[in-house]
């Protein structure tokens, strides 16, 4: 393996799983994220750098469409109802107590991905567009629905109606 | 529109103050450069599995070894799982093997194989559909919502031993279920319990 690769691993993979956290709303599906854009990444890594492309933007991009394709597999799977066994303890901090956080993370995976892709990457819309693949108008659309649904999920919370939260 | 402003400003924020920081195990670079390699060497094929599998004693059935899923039908695809998912091997009462993936989700709970249903059961909730998993070489693949993480074991149930292969993740050591670790490859280097 190009020892290009392995320093680029180590330099950027802390970068890459706070990037992969922001999208998937878990450091644990970041940390498999991370390792599966990579992988992929180290396979093609010549002709990345052959093309002239941005390896970060490269791994960045793997990562969203890793997501979201993850996900329309996932929901056709069927979810355990009752684990019989104790409960481990609620995640802490103030990130898991923000409830504009909570909100993010029930929205489905291509919404979340243009909200990260906007506001923690600070993409504009055709660039975000170019990312996942599709077009600028259904940036737009899916960026107007997932800012629907966070100002419904926020209404419900009175802290947010009444100016209370940052 | 202020609402609108509103919520920008916060997306904002959120973003910018955040703690977004993910604490990777020791030697997540080392696995994620080995599993390149080792998709390099592959390629982009999918490989077949080539693990002997330990399958489950059903019903009181007896505990055995089966290393007849390597064949070219039974693939899954070339990557090592960066934080302790689970591959379960099952010899089903009607003797076809199963393959169970599971995948760890925060704050939650340690899965037991009684949630595990045998195929087309459904026991504990969970539904059992042979196309669920959306490959053809799966039975079916079962996500559990609540698996934890835990470099201590705790809150691993007390009552099972606690497999030492693995810091960082805390899985059930069941005497008939098989549960692969993380490194190297579980579908690689899979041995019985």
């Amino acid at each position: 393996m190009d020892d290009e690769f392995a320093a680029f691993v180590r330099m950027r993979m802390p970068a890459l799983l706070r990037f992969g956290h922001a999208l998937t709303g878990n450091p644990h599906d970041a940390l498999d994220l991370v390792q599966t854009a990579l992988e992929r990444t180290g396979v093609r890594w010549r002709s990345v750098h052959r093309d002239g492309r941005d390896p970060e933007a490269y791994v960045r991009r793997a990562m969203v469409n890793s997501w979201v394709s993850r996900w329309r597999r996932l929901r056709r799977e069927s979810l355990v109802a009752g684990v019989p066994d104790r409960a481990g303890p609620e995640p802490d901090g103030l990130l898991e107590r923000e409830p504009l956080w909570q909100a993010l993370r029930e929205l489905p995976p291509r919404q979340r991905a243009v909200i990260v892709l906007r506001y923690y990457e600070d993409l504009s819309e055709a660039e975000i567009a170019a990312v996942l693949g599709v077009s600028p108008g259904t940036v737009k659309s899916q960026a107007s629905k997932a800012m629907a649904t966070l100002r419904r999920a926020l209404a419900d919370d009175p802290t947010i109606t009444t100016g209370g939260r940052r | 529109m202020t609402d609108d402003l509103d919520l920008d400003a916060r997306l904002r924020a959120l973003f910018a103050d955040g703690d977004f920081d993910v604490p990777a195990p020791a030697g997540t670079d080392s696995r994620i450069l080995a599993g390149a390699r080792r998709a390099q060497r592959r390629g982009t094929t999918l490989r077949a599995v080539t693990a002997a599998v330990a399958v489950a004693a059903v019903g009181g059935g007896v505990a055995t070894l089966a290393g007849g899923l390597g064949d070219a039908n039974r693939t899954r695809p070339a990557r090592t799982p960066a934080y302790c998912p689970m591959f379960a091997y099952w010899n089903g009462p009607d003797g076809r093997a199963h393959l169970y993936t599971m995948y760890p989700s925060p704050g939650g709970t340690v899965v037991d194989r009684t949630t595990i249903p045998s195929p087309g059961t459904g026991s504990t909730g969970a539904t059992s559909d042979p196309t669920a998993s959306g490959d053809p070489n799966v039975d079916t693949t079962i996500i559990v919502p609540h698996l934890t993480p835990s470099p201590t074991g705790s809150p691993l149930p007390t009552d099972r031993p606690m497999p030492t292969t693995s810091p960082g993740c805390a899985w059930p050591e069941g005497g008939t279920w098989f549960y692969a670790p993380a490194t190297p490859a579980p579908w690689e280097s899979a041995t019985a319990p």
